[in-house]
C-alpha cells in the first residue's frame, strides 16, 4: 500500500487523474445524498462540458484566459519564483486592451489587435517586474508582495473604469465598463460558436512556453533554479537576472491573457470581469495538476474549464445545483494543492539547510 | 549459531540481485559483509530485516525457521538495523526518539521521568553517551547515530545490522563508533556490518563475507587474511598500483592569500588561510571535517563572498567574485554534496552535465542548446565512467548513490579547465571507479593541470597528493610534500597535535 501511495506521489499525472476521480467521487456522493441520481449527474456534466461541440466551444472558450494565467503560473513556480501574481498582471493587460483598442480604430482590425496585445504584454510584463523588483530588493516574500499587487490591480482597474473610461452610454447604468471595442477584436474561428481566436494565440504561447523552458540555455537556466536553487548557484547562475527574466516572461503572457479576454469575449473592460470567475485561480491549480509541465498546462486547464461548463449545463438542464460542480472542483484543488504544499515545505526546509551548511 | 540464512535468491526483473546467499553469524560476533556497490549486500540485510521478500532460501533465527512481512516481524525477532540515512523525528528530543512506539505512560500521559530514566540507563549500560533531552536537530551526525543504537536496543534487539555506518562519521567519530561495536559484542550482542571500508572490517570484525555480483564469493576469519586479499575477492582483480610520475610543476594556478572569515557568532572559521596549487600538481587538505575546509572551498569557489583575503585564479583576481566569473577563469569544482549542490535530482542526466556549460558555443548558440551534441556529450561521460544507467534521459534521482558522484566528478573532471577543485571526488562510488576517478584525476596533472584535493578519506589525500597542507581549526598549519608524512602523523596533527611529539 505504502509503495502505490509513493508511485502516485511521485507519478504527477497519476497524481492529478486520482484528485479528479476523488472529486468527481465526492460530488457524486453530495449528489446522492441531496436525492440527485450521481450516475446521470456526473454523465451530464462530463456531457456539458466534453461531449457535444457546443459543450466543446464553450470550454475552449473559458479555456483560454486559464491557460494564459496557468502558463504564467507554471513558468514562474516551476523556475523557483512563487508568484501569484497572474491575476494582477491579467487585469493590467486587460486593462491596457480595453483602453488602446478603441484608440486604434483609424488603422486595420488585424494591425490593432496586433499593436494592443503587444501594448497589453508590456503592461503586464512591466507589472510583474515592479513586485519581482521589490521582493528582490527588500528580500520580501514574493508571494505575499504579488497577492498584494493583485489587489492594487483589482482597484486601480476599477478606479479607471470608474472615473477615467466609464462607458457614458451604457444602457445598464449600473454596469461599471468601458467602452465596447468596434472593430479591433479577435474574432470568432466558427461563427456559430463563442471559441475565438483568442484560442489559437494561446495555443501559440504554449508552444512558444514551452520552446524557451526546454530548448533554450535561459530556460534551461530556469529550469535548474527550480529543481534545485543550490545546485544552480554551484554552476553559476545568475539567480537575480534568471528571476527577472522569468517573472517577466510570465507577467506578459498574463497580460496577454487579459487581453485576449477582452478582445474575444468581452469587447470592453468590465469591472472584476477577471477576478470573479476566478481564472487566475484555475490557471495556477492547472498549473499545480500539470506539475509546471507546460503542455500539461494546455489539458488541464480545458478540463477545468470543462469541470465548470458542464455544471452550469447540469445545473440548467437537471437543476443540480452549481454548488456541486464547485465542491467538485474544490476536492481537486484542496488534493492538488495538499501536494504543492508539502513540496513547497521541503523545498523550503532544503534552502534552510543549504544556508545553514 | 543465533542466524542462519540458506540459499537466498532475489531477483528484479532480470537482474539477480542475490543469487544463492547463505549467511550465518554466531552470537556475540561482529560479522563483515563486505563488497562494491551492487553487491548484493544491502539487498540480503533488506530481506533480513523484512523489507524485501525473498524468491526462495530460509532463514532460521535461533534455530527457528521463520519469515518476515514487514520489520515489525523481524523487531519481534529482536532483529535491528542501524540504518545509514537515519529514521529520526528531527524537531522531537533524543528521549522520544528512543522509546518511541513503546513509550512508558502514566495514566494515559507520556511519562517524561520514567521514559528518560530508561534512555539514561540504557546509555549507561553500553557506554553510549546521549543527552536525553537534546533534540535530535540539535544533535550531531555521531550522536543521532548513537540514539539509533540506542533505539535498536531499546527495542531489545539482539542481532543488530549496521549498514554502511561510517559513511557519515568524521575519523574521531569513526573510532567512537567502532569501539562501541566492539562493546556491544563483548555485551552478548550479535552484530552485522555491511561495509566497503576495509580499514574497519580489519579493525573490529571476527569474520568476514564477501560479496561479488550477487553471489557470495567466500568467508574468512580476519585473522586469516588481510585487506589485500579481501580487496581481491571482492573486485576480482588485483588493485592496480597507480603510477605517478614525478612532475616539474609550472605556473600557478591557484593562489589564496590571507583568507578570513567570521561566523555569526563572532568566531573565525577561517584564520589567516594561505596555499597555492601550480600546474602539475595535486594539492591535498589534510583534516576532520569541520575544520574550515567547506567553508574555504565555498569562498574559493565563489559561493561565499563574504571574506577577507584574495583569491586568484590562473592570474586573474577573483575575490569576493561570484561562481560564473570563477569559472570562466578556469575552474571546476565537485562540491561536497552531491545533492544540495552537486546535481538536480529530478532533472535528466543530461541536463545535470550540461551545468555550467549552457551558454558555451559547444553546447549551444544564439541562445538555443544544441540538444543531440549536449546528449552525445553525456553519452561520452557515461560510457567512461561506466555509469549504470538506462541512457542520459533517466533522472539523476534514480541513479544509486555511487552512480550519481561519478555523474558529478565526471562532469567537472572531463571540463576543459586547468584546475580542478574536488571535495570527496568518491564518496560512495566503488573500487574500480575510485581507481579510474583517481586516475583521471592523475592523468589532468600530467597533462599540466592542477587538483586541490579535499578528502575525508586520508588514504585518497597520501596516495594522490604531491603537498599536503593540514587543517586545523580554520587554519593550515602544516605543509609536506608526498613522501614526508605518514598516516599516523598526519592524523594526530589533524586533531591538533605538534608535528615534534
Amino acid at each position: 500500500m505504502n509503495k502505490i501511495m509513493n508511485k502516485i506521489g511521485n507519478s504527477n499525472i497519476l497524481f492529478s487523474l486520482m484528485a479528479i476521480l476523488a472529486g468527481l467521487l465526492v460530488g457524486g456522493v453530495i449528489m446522492a445524498i441531496t436525492g440527485q441520481n450521481p450516475v446521470e449527474g456526473i454523465l451530464g456534466l462530463l456531457k456539458g462540458g466534453y461531449l457535444t461541440s457546443y459543450a466543446i466551444a464553450s470550454t475552449l472558450t473559458r479555456a483560454t484566459p486559464i491557460i494564459f494565467a496557468g502558463l504564467s503560473a507554471a513558468l514562474a513556480w516551476g523556475s523557483g519564483y512563487s508568484s501569484m501574481g497572474a491575476q494582477g498582471q491579467m487585469i493590467i493587460g486587460a486593462i491596457t486592451a480595453a483602453i488602446v483598442a478603441p484608440r486604434l480604430g483609424f488603422l486595420p482590425p488585424f494591425l490593432a489587435v496586433i499593436i494592443t496585445l503587444i501594448f497589453s504584454m508590456t503592461a503586464g510584463a512591466l507589472y510583474s517586474l515592479i513586485s519581482a523588483h521589490i521582493s528582490a530588493k527588500y528580500d520580501a516574500y514574493l508571494l505575499i508582495v504579488t497577492l498584494m499587487f493583485n489587489y492594487l490591480a483589482d482597484y486601480l482597474a476599477s478606479y479607471l473604469t470608474n472615473y477615467v473610461f466609464l462607458d457614458p452610454v451604457a444602457l445598464d447604468k449600473l454596469a461599471i465598463q468601458t467602452i465596447k471595442i468596434e472593430g479591433s477584436i479577435l474574432p470568432r474561428i466558427f461563427p456559430r460558436y463563442t471559441t475565438h481566436y483568442g484560442f489559437l494565440i494561446a495555443l501559440i504561447a504554449v508552444a512558444a512556453t514551452a520552446f524557451i523552458i526546454n530548448k533554450t540555455s535561459f530556460g534551461y537556466k530556469a529550469r535548474m533554479g527550480g529543481l534545485n536553487a543550490g545546485f544552480a548557484e554551484y554552476g553559476g547562475i545568475d539567480s537575480r537576472k534568471t528571476m527577472y527574466k522569468v517573472l517577466l516572461l510570465s507577467g506578459a503572457l498574463a497580460g496577454l491573457g487579459g487581453a485576449c479576454e477582452v478582445l474575444g469575449t468581452k469587447f470592453r473592460y468590465v469591472d472584476k470581469m477577471i477576478t470573479s470567475p476566478g481564472y487566475s485561480w484555475s490557471g495556477i491549480t492547472a498549473s499545480l495538476m500539470s506539475n509546471y509541465n507546460i503542455i500539461g498546462v494546455l489539458f488541464s486547464s480545458i478540463f477545468l474549464s470543462g469541470i465548470a461548463i458542464g455544471g452550469s449545463t447540469i445545473e440548467l438542464s437537471m437543476n443540480i445545483p452549481s454548488e456541486i460542480t464547485q465542491i467538485i472542483q474544490g476536492v481537486i484543488t484542496m488534493l492538488v494543492t495538499a501536494k504543492f504544499v508539502i513540496r513547497w515545505h521541503r523545498k523550503e526546509n532544503g534552502r534552510k539547510e543549504a544556508e545553514t551548511k | 549459531m543465533i542466524l542462519e540464512m540458506k540459499n537466498i535468491v532475489k531477483t528484479y526483473g532480470k537482474v539477480v540481485a542475490n543469487d544463492n546467499v547463505s549467511i550465518d553469524l554466531n552470537e556475540g560476533e561482529i560479522l563483515a559483509i563486505v563488497g562494491e556497490n551492487g553487491a548484493g549486500k544491502s539487498t540480503i540485510m533488506k530481506i533480513l530485516y523484512g523489507l524485501e521478500k525473498p524468491d526462495s532460501g530460509e532463514i532460521f533465527v535461533k534455530g527457528k525457521k521463520v519469515s518476515f512481512n514487514s520489520p515489525l516481524d523481524a523487531m519481534k525477532l529482536n532483529i535491528g538495523m542501524v540504518q545509514q540515512h537515519f529514521m529520526l523525528f528531527g524537531p522531537m528530543s533524543v528521549t522520544e526518539n528512543i522509546v518511541y512506539n513503546n513509550e512508558v505512560s502514566r495514566r494515559g500521559f507520556f511519562d517524561w521521568k520514567g521514559n528518560r530514566e530508561k534512555v539514561r540507563e540504557l546509555s549507561g549500560k553500553y557506554g553510549l553517551n546521549v543527552d536525553p533531552d537534546a533534540l535530535i536537530n540539535d544533535c550531531s551526525v555521531g550522536t543521532q547515530q548513537r540514539v539509533e543504537i540506542l533505539k535498536t536496543l531499546y527495542q531489545n534487539a539482539d542481532i543488530i545490522i549496521f549498514d554502511e555506518p561510517s559513511a557519515v562519521l568524521t575519523p574521531g567519530e569513526v573510532d567512537e563508533l567502532l569501539s562501541t561495536m566492539k562493546n556491544l559484542a563483548k555485551a552478548g550482542k550479535s552484530l552485522i556490518l555491511i561495509t566497503h571500508k576495509l580499514n574497519e572490517v580489519m579493525e573490529v570484525a571476527d569474520r568476514v563475507t564477501v560479496m561479488r555480483s550477487g553471489k557470495v564469493i567466500g568467508t574468512v576469519n580476519k585473522k586469516d587474511t588481510s585487506t589485500d586479499e579481501l580487496s581481491y575477492m571482492m573486485i576480482g582483480r588485483h588493485t592496480s598500483q597507480l603510477n605517478i610520475p614525478d612532475m616539474k610543476t609550472g605556473k600557478r594556478l591557484l593562489e589564496v592569500e590571507h583568507l578570513s572569515m567570521g561566523s555569526a557568532l563572532g568566531k573565525k572559521v577561517l584564520n589567516d588561510v594561505s596555499l597555492h596549487v601550480d600546474a602539475g600538481e595535486i594539492v591535498g587538505i589534510a583534516g576532520v571535517s569541520g575544520n574550515g575546509q567547506s567553508e574555504m572551498i565555498r569562498c574559493i569557489t565563489g559561493l561565499e563572498k563574504q571574506y577577507e583575503g584574495k583569491v586568484l585564479v590562473c592570474d586573474q583576481d577573483v575575490s569576493n567574485q561570484g561562481v560564473s566569473i570563477i569559472r570562466k577563469a578556469g575552474m571546476s569544482h565537485i562540491p561536497e554534496d552531491r545533492y544540495l549542490w552537486g546535481s538536480a535530482r529530478e532533472a535528466s542526466l543530461s541536463d545535470n552535465f550540461l551545468m555550467g556549460e549552457e551558454d558555451s558555443d559547444a553546447f549551444s548558440s544564439h541562445g538555443i542548446l544544441k540538444q543531440k551534441t549536449i546528449d552525445r556529450h553525456a553519452d561520452r561521460l557515461i560510457d567512461e565512467y561506466a555509469i549504470k544507467t538506462d541512457g542520459c534521459r533517466q533522472k539523476m534521482k534514480e541513479l544509486s548513490g555511487g552512480n550519481a558522484q561519478k555523474v558529478i566528478t565526471a562532469r567537472e573532471i572531463e571540463r576543459d579547465c586547468p584546475l580542478t577543485i574536488a571535495c570527496e571526488p568518491t564518496r560512495g562510488i566503488d573500487i574500480g571507479a575510485m581507481e579510474f576517478v583517481h586516475e583521471r584525476l592523475v592523468n589532468k596533472r600530467d597533462n599540466g593541470g592542477g587538483v586541490l584535493l579535499v578528502s575525508s578519506e586520508l588514504s585518497e589525500i597520501l596516495k594522490l597528493s604531491d603537498r599536503i597542507y593540514v587543517m586545523y581549526e580554520g587554519h593550515l598549519n602544516y605543509e609536506f610534500r608526498h613522501g614526508e608524512v605518514d598516516d599516523r602523523k598526519l592524523g594526530r596533527l589533524m586533531l591538533g597535535g605538534k608535528a615534534d611529539e
